[in-house]
Order: structure tokens, then C-alpha cells, then sequence
């Protein structure tokens, strides 16, 4: 059983700051199994290791303001990242929309093998709904994105974005590394195929 | 509670005020010598060592716990003492670092941790004045604590977690010689550092061992446990043999400290971060050949209890103390030279001013979260202080991760609402806040220092994390422009981010202790077929933009293209905002840019409609990639 950490890069797509996100980081963390998991200083940055199949996987969880007046400082905190989330919110179109542009941006100067998620926040919520299951779900697909409706409230789903994540994350990662070096390496190497793009 | 109470406490736990560190007495001893010393009252602080040497020889009293106990551990009752365990403590801690001074202290009575035997009496005594013997009393008249014959190790430590093997019978006592190199290197250097007077052994091995266990014992005194112990092995020699005559680390920190202090400062020259760079470079050139050192990878293969990547980071601080100290505040003149001359000090002042007055929901945060209060702020001022005389990058990383924790403290504590998880989009408009408060071209200087000179190892996780906010907040304040969309970059912006890109991309191949094993050096000329090794390479690329080494170019592309790509996304941008920020000018005149947001929205929208087609064609780009 090796130990692979993974750099999650979280960001919520629009400024209504603190509900969706962090709680489901909050929620992610809280019911570990591990009583011993790090005492972290905030809610900002967070671990969790979780075992898939025979590896145990470390999300090292770096959270990142999502305001608009922020978002040039994303790159520093997606470089490296094996893997993003991106929240918005069901009963908000507008912060459908903005995933979109984080999405597009993640595409252009993320870290070429990404792994996406997109989590529909609030679908305890239902009857606020502005933005269809179908639409999101067909958009994702579009991107090759994990998606799921998530309600950090009640624990709905908040695990199972995690463990896809876990599922798409390549099992020998380049170059065998065993921290988030490895996503490095071969970052550098796609980012000149991008060129030809 | 008297001297009797004590018998039925079968165990206690002493814990040293200061730092936490455990102290544990071997049941066998108290079994040998009784438990009254650790327990009893003051009133007898002048015993003639004649009378200790008695009790010492008379009282093998039976401990009734001890058959029962002999694994675990008794520790000492602080209670039992009339004195606060504070008191004690702090006595203890000061005894360590100031032998004599601590005879004249009147009975703090407490534990005896450091108990030397001594066979004369007279030893006994100078002993007993420069350990603060003295304080701790003695029961019964002519009961002063006895020093314990010939078996100082009785007193057993628990350091973090780790046992000490227990105490042998008397018979015994000597133990072998593998335990003894245990404590060996360590206790001699504390010998030196301390320098407490040692009168010569009359029997070596039992003399050494006593001498080699206080120290050891004074030692954990002052530290945090075990892991301290091997730190301090560690930087030790690591010192030693960086003063080592003819050594060829020696000599390698030698050159490095020489040729840093050259450069850096002269415009034509490499400067600013690329000089750290290459300072980096070289200190982990310097690391790898401190690994190549047996004598090294004796003392670090003995840490058993630390991940590689702590390891990593122990053989980091002791490197930095004999490459770093002598020059850090020469590194700090070059960061300041560079960013006077890039302007960046000047942006980063200015804009302060045009910051300060914001609260916190002004500069993004949401309207609930709490602020540090003057008190807090005044101890953060004084953290920041602290964590510009450090001169070690880990060390002010550790620094900086208490203030963000006092940051997040009153981000709840002061909040209106009890109980929100604050998260990244509340902590850097905080942070922001607090660095507005502050000094914020030393702090600049700083953060330049720990990204730069870090082990890029070290960034992955929470110093990484919060380093990384620091740097962006920073920036934040230095790129801010009132009326336009932060998302639009300035030319110096975006160099200023490519550099970031480079720095976090640069270092990733670089060998991991227990990996390749080779040099950067060695791995440069190696791998690329270059023949100028980081330290060479640094002279070519000072002809500016042309860089000749592979690495540097390749990472210029990068900049080039995404500087293109970011051109072009400002150009499409810039219609709208002219549009959007000249009407929204009238409202946002504050400089709120809450509201500039609001117009960028809509760009984003349409942007979107734009794009969208190109976004389905990048992400078809990236599945084709993937297979």
C-alpha cells in the first residue's frame, strides 16, 4: 500500500462565500475515520486520506477564494493539483455560468490531466432550483467531468466526489512519483503539447 | 498532601511547564531508594553530604507498587510538592541553562530529574549546586534526595512516545555498549555547548555514563524530546563538519557562502528571485552531498519515526544554519535591491495607501468574519518581527503558520456569527486585512526568501498552502487596481506570476534523498547533455531574456505562452471593460470591486457564449491527449 498524495485544488465559482464549499470540505473531513488526522490551522486547507482499493490516497485540500477580484491568483494554487472541484451552487444560474470559466481556464493553464469535478451544491434545496440536473450532467459529460449533486447540509453525495476522484486518478502515476511531483513532471511535458492546440 | 500520601500514587506524571517534555522515574528506584524524596516538604535544605551518603546507603525501603509497575512508568507527583508545578518547571528549565544560578533558588520543591552519583561527597554537593539538587528535598532530617549510585539511568524518559529500554538491577547497570552510542554523541555535544564542569571520573564507565545521562537529561530539559535530541546530533555535526579543515563540505560551504556574497547586488548580474534560485540550487547541491556522508546517514537512518519528507526537512534547518545564517542578510539586501528596482516595493506602498482604509468585506471577505483585535494584531506585529530574524525557511514558515492560525482564531472568535467554517474565500481577505496593517515590504522580503529558498518539497503541504496565500495576498495588494477587473494583468503582474510558475516547476525533477542520488549538478550535465552545471549556468543567463540552459528555456516558453494566451484574453476583454467599468465608474469610485465584479459577470457570460465552442475543442484537445 503506498501513500499518494493528491493536491485537490477547490474553488466555489461564485462569491456567496462560505456555504457550499467549505462545508463540503467540512463534511468531507469531519467523519474521518482517522481521529488522529491533522489538526489543521483552518478550514482553508485540510487532508483526509482515504484508502481505494489498495493505495491510500492523501487529498492535501487547498481551498481557494472564489471572488471574481481573485481569480488571477488561481494558477498558484492549481499548479500541481492532480485533481479540482468546482462548486456552484443549483439554485444560482449565474454560478453555472462562472463555472464554466473556471472550467475553461483550468482547461487552458491547469495542469494537463486534471481530473474535474463539478459539484452541484444545495440540492436539499430542490425548490430553489435554477440550474436542471440534466444541463449540468450534460455539460460535464461534455467535458469529461465527474459530476454530482452534492448538499454538504445533509452529507448528500459529499464522499462520493471524493472517491470518484480517487477512481480517476492514474493508479501509477508518471514517472512513479509518490507526491505531487509526479503531476508536475508531466505537466510540463503536455503543457508543450498544448502549444499545438 | 504530607510526605505519606504519596506511597498510595502510584503514578504521576510530571510535566515540565515549559515545553511539555515527560519526565518518568523508574519504579525500581523508587523501590531502591524510596519515593519520599520526590514527594516531602522544604524545611531542610542544608544536608551535609554525609548524611545523603547514609540515607543513601540505608534506605532501601520496599515499594510496594514496584512489582507491579516495573513496566510502566512512575512519574512524579507535582502535587506533592508545595511549591506549583510551574515553579518546579521553570526551575528545572533554568537550572539547565544557567547551572549556578539555580543553587541559590529556595525549595521549589519538586522532582528530581537530574540526579548525578556521585561517589564523593564532595562531588555529590558541587554536583548537587550546579544541578539544583538543593530545591528538591529531603523527608526526614538528613534525608536530602540521594543521588543515585552508580545507576543514573534509572531515571527513564518518555520521549515522544519512545521508551527508554528500563533500568537493569544494579548488577547490571552497565549496559551494553550499543545503548551507550545511543546517547553518546549527543550528550558529549551537550558537554560542550553547556559547558558544565565535570570533575574527572574516578570510575570511567560509570562516571561517563552518569556524566552522559544528566546531559542527556539537561538536555531533554530543555527540548521537546527525542526527536530534539536527534535534531540537535544533527545540526551538530552538520556544523562540525561544515568547520571540518580540508572536509569537501567544508569546502563546498565554504564556496557557496563566498560566491553568494558576490552577487546578487549588481544590476547587470542575475538578481532577484533567479539569484535565489540559484541559491537554492546550490543548497541543494550542498544537501546531497551532506547525504552522500556516512556519518549522516547513521544519524538519520536512527529516526525511525519521521517520513521521509520530515527528514528532508531536519537535514534542510541543520544545512541552513551553516549556509544560510552568514548570508541571509545579504539575501535580503539583493530582494530588496531587485524589487527597488522593479518597483515593486514602490506599487506595493502605494497601493497600500489606497488599501488601508478597506475592511475586510471591502476586500472580498464576507460580512460576518471576525477580525484580529488590536491585541492580536499587536502579537502578530511582533510574529512578523520574529519571523524576519529567522534566517531559515522552515523556521519562518513555522512562524508564519502561528499567525494564520491567530488570523483564523479571530476570524470565529470575533465573528458575528458562532460556529461558520471559514474557508479560503474569508481567510485572504483577512489576511489581506492584516497584511495592510502591517510592514509590508519586510514581509515581501520574506516571502521572496521562504519561495524561493523552501525545499520545493516543502510546498506541498499546509506551509505550502499558507506560503502560497501569503504570496498572493501580497500580490494581490501590489497588482490591485481600483477600477479595473482584477482579472486583467498587468505586464509586471504577469511576469511576476510566471516567475511563480517557473519557481514550482523548476525544482520538480530535483533528486529526493532517498531517490537519485545524484547532484543537480551531476543531473544537469547529465541529463541535458549541458555542460554548464545551475552555478555556471547562472553567468549565461545573465545576457537577460536569452537563457542558454534547457531548463530556463523551456520554462520561458511556457512564460511566452501563456503571457500569450493571457494577452489574448485581455484583448478580448478590454471592449467590455472599457465599457463596463466606465459606466459602472460612478459606483465603484469607492473602489469596491464587489461591484466590479458585478459588470465582469456578464462579461464572463458572454465570453462564455464565445468560447464555448473553443472550450468543447480544448477539452476534446485533452481527451485525445489522455489517450
Amino acid at each position: 500500500m503506498f501513500l499518494k498524495n493528491l493536491d485537490i485544488f477547490l474553488i466555489l465559482s461564485l462569491q456567496d462565500t462560505g456555504v457550499g464549499k467549505s462545508s463540503i470540505v467540512w463534511r468531507f473531513v469531519e467523519d474521518s475515520f482517522d481521529p488522529n488526522i491533522n489538526p489543521t490551522i483552518g478550514a482553508s486547507f485540510m487532508t483526509k486520506t482515504v484508502q481505494y482499493q489498495n493505495e491510500l490516497h492523501k487529498f492535501l485540500i487547498w481551498d481557494t477564494a472564489g471572488q471574481e477580484r481573485f481569480r488571477a491568483l488561481a494558477p498558484m494554487y492549481y499548479r500541481g493539483s492532480a485533481a479540482a472541484i468546482i462548486v456552484y451552487d443549483i439554485t444560482k444560474e449565474e454560478s453555472f455560468q462562472t463555472l464554466k470559466n473556471w472550467v475553461k481556464e483550468l482547461r487552458q493553464h491547469g495542469p494537463p490531466n486534471i481530473v474535474v469535478a463539478i459539484a452541484g451544491n444545495k440540492c436539499d434545496l430542490s425548490d430553489a432550483r435554477e440550474v436542471l440536473e440534466k444541463d449540468a450532467k450534460d455539460y460535464a459529460d461534455s467535458i469529461h467531468a465527474i459530476f454530482v449533486e452534492t448538499s454538504a447540509k445533509n452529507a448528500i453525495n459529499i464522499n462520493e466526489v471524493f472517491i470518484e476522484i480517487s477512481k480517476r486518478i492514474p493508479v501509477a502515476d508518471a514517472a512513479g512519483g509518490t507526491s505531487g511531483k509526479g503531476f508536475k513532471l508531466g505537466r510540463q511535458a503536455s503543457e508543450s503539447r498544448r502549444t499545438c492546440c | 498532601m504530607t510526605h505519606n500520601e504519596p506511597r498510595t500514587v502510584m503514578c504521576s506524571i510530571q510535566l515540565t511547564s515549559t515545553n511539555g517534555a515527560l519526565c518518568i522515574i523508574n519504579p525500581l528506584y523508587l523501590r531502591e531508594h524510596g519515593d519520599d524524596w520526590l514527594t516531602s516538604g522544604s524545611q531542610f535544605n542544608t544536608q551535609t553530604t554525609k548524611h545523603r551518603q547514609q540515607r543513601r546507603l540505608s534506605t532501601t525501603r520496599k515499594w510496594e507498587g514496584a512489582g507491579v509497575l516495573s513496566k510502566r512508568a512512575i512519574s512524579l507527583d507535582q502535587e506533592s510538592s508545595t511549591a506549583t508545578s510551574e515553579n518546579s518547571g521553570l526551575v528545572r528549565a533554568r537550572s539547565a541553562d544557567s547551572p549556578p544560578a539555580s543553587s541559590a533558588v529556595t525549595s521549589p520543591e519538586g522532582v528530581v530529574l537530574r540526579r548525578p552519583s556521585r561517589d564523593s561527597g564532595f562531588c555529590s554537593m558541587y554536583r548537587a549546586s550546579t544541578e539544583s539538587l538543593p530545591p528538591f528535598t529531603p523527608s526526614t532530617p538528613g534525608g536530602l534526595p540521594s543521588p543515585v549510585p552508580q545507576s543514573p539511568h534509572r531515571v527513564s524518559w518518555i520521549e515522544d512516545g519512545v521508551w527508554l529500554p528500563p533500568p537493569r538491577p544494579s548488577s547490571l547497570l552497565q549496559p551494553p555498549l550499543a545503548e551507550l552510542d545511543s546517547l553518546s554523541i549527543s550528550s558529549i555535544e551537550e558537554e560542550q555547548e553547556t559547558q558544565t564542569p565535570s570533575p574527572t571520573p574516578q570510575h570511567p564507565t560509570a562516571h561517563r555514563l552518569a556524566d552522559k545521562v544528566m546531559h542527556r537529561l539537561s538536555a531533554v530539559g530543555q527540548a521537546l524530546g527525542g526527536l530534539v535530541c536527534q535534531k540537535k546530533k544533527l545540526i551538530n555535526r552538520v556544523q562540525e563538519m561544515s568547520e571540518r579543515k580540508g572536509g569537501t563540505f567544508a569546502e563546498h560551504v565554504k564556496g557557496f557562502v563566498e560566491t553568494t556574497m558576490k552577487k546578487g547586488t549588481d544590476p547587470d548580474g542575475v538578481t532577484g528571485s533567479e539569484f535565489l534560485q540559484e541559491v537554492r540550487s546550490s543548497l541543494t547541491s550542498l544537501r546531497e552531498t551532506l547525504l552522500d556522508y556516512p556519518e549522516i546517514q547513521i544519524i538519520l537512518d536512527s529516526i525511525t519515526d519521521l517520513n521521509d519528507s520530515e527528514i528532508d526537512s531536519l537535514v534542510e534547518i541543520a544545512l541552513h544554519k551553516v549556509t544560510l545564517k552568514p548570508i541571509s542578510a545579504h539575501l535580503y539586501s539583493c530582494i530588496h535591491f531587485s524589487h527597488t528596482n522593479d518597483g515593486g516595493f514602490q506599487r506595493l506602498q502605494s497601493n497600500l495607501h489606497l488599501l488601508e482604509e478597506n475592511e475586510v468585506h471591502q476586500l472580498g471577505g464576507s460580512s460576518g468574519v471576525g477580525v484580529p483585535d488590536s491585541d492580536s494584531l499587536e502579537k502578530i506585529q511582533q510574529r512578523w518581527t520574529s519571523m524576519h530574524e529567522a534566517y531559515s525557511p522552515n523556521k519562518k514558515v513555522q512562524i508564519l503558520l502561528k499567525v494564520c492560525k491567530t488570523i483564523y482564531h479571530s476570524m470565529s472568535s470575533n465573528s458575528a456569527s458562532s460556529g461558520t467554517v471559514f474557508g479560503a474565500d474569508d481567510f485572504l481577505p483577512c489576511l489581506t486585512w492584516v497584511l495592510l496593517r502591517s510592514d509590508v515590504t519586510t514581509l515581501q522580503l520574506d516571502t521572496d526568501y521562504m519561495m524561493e529558498l523552501l525545499d520545493p518539497t516543502q510546498l506541498q503541504g499546509e506551509g505550502g498552502y499558507y506560503l502560497t496565500t501569503l504570496y498572493a495576498s501580497l500580490y494581490y495588494i501590489s497588482s490591485f487596481r481600483p477600477r479595473l477587473a482584477a482579472r486583467q494583468l498587468s505586464v509586471e503582474a504577469q511576469h511576476s506570476l510566471n516567475q511563480w510558475h517557473r519557481r514550482r516547476t523548476l525544482h520538480c525533477n530535483q533528486s529526493r534523498r532517498s531517490k537519485h542520488r545524484r547532484t543537480i549538478r551531476r543531473q544537469t550535465v547529465h541529463d541535458r547533455g549541458a555542460p554548464n552545471s545551475e552555478t555556471e549556468g547562472v553567468i549565461e543567463e545573465q545576457s537577460g531574456k536569452g537563457n542558454d540552459s534547457d531548463d530556463v528555456k523551456e520554462s520561458q516558453q511556457q512564460q511566452q505562452q501563456q503571457q500569450q494566451q493571457m494577452e489574448s484574453k485581455a484583448e478580448k476583454l478590454d471592449p467590455h471593460n472599457e465599457d463596463t467599468a466606465g459606466g459602472g465608474e460612478g459606483q465603484s469610485q469607492t473602489s469596491t470591486p464587489d461591484q466590479d465584479s458585478k459588470p465582469l459577470m456578464q462579461q464572463e457570460v458572454i465570453l462564455n457564449r464565445q468560447e464555448s465552442k473553443q472550450t468543447l475543442c480544448s477539452a476534446g484537445d485533452e481527451a485525445c491527449g489522455e489517450l
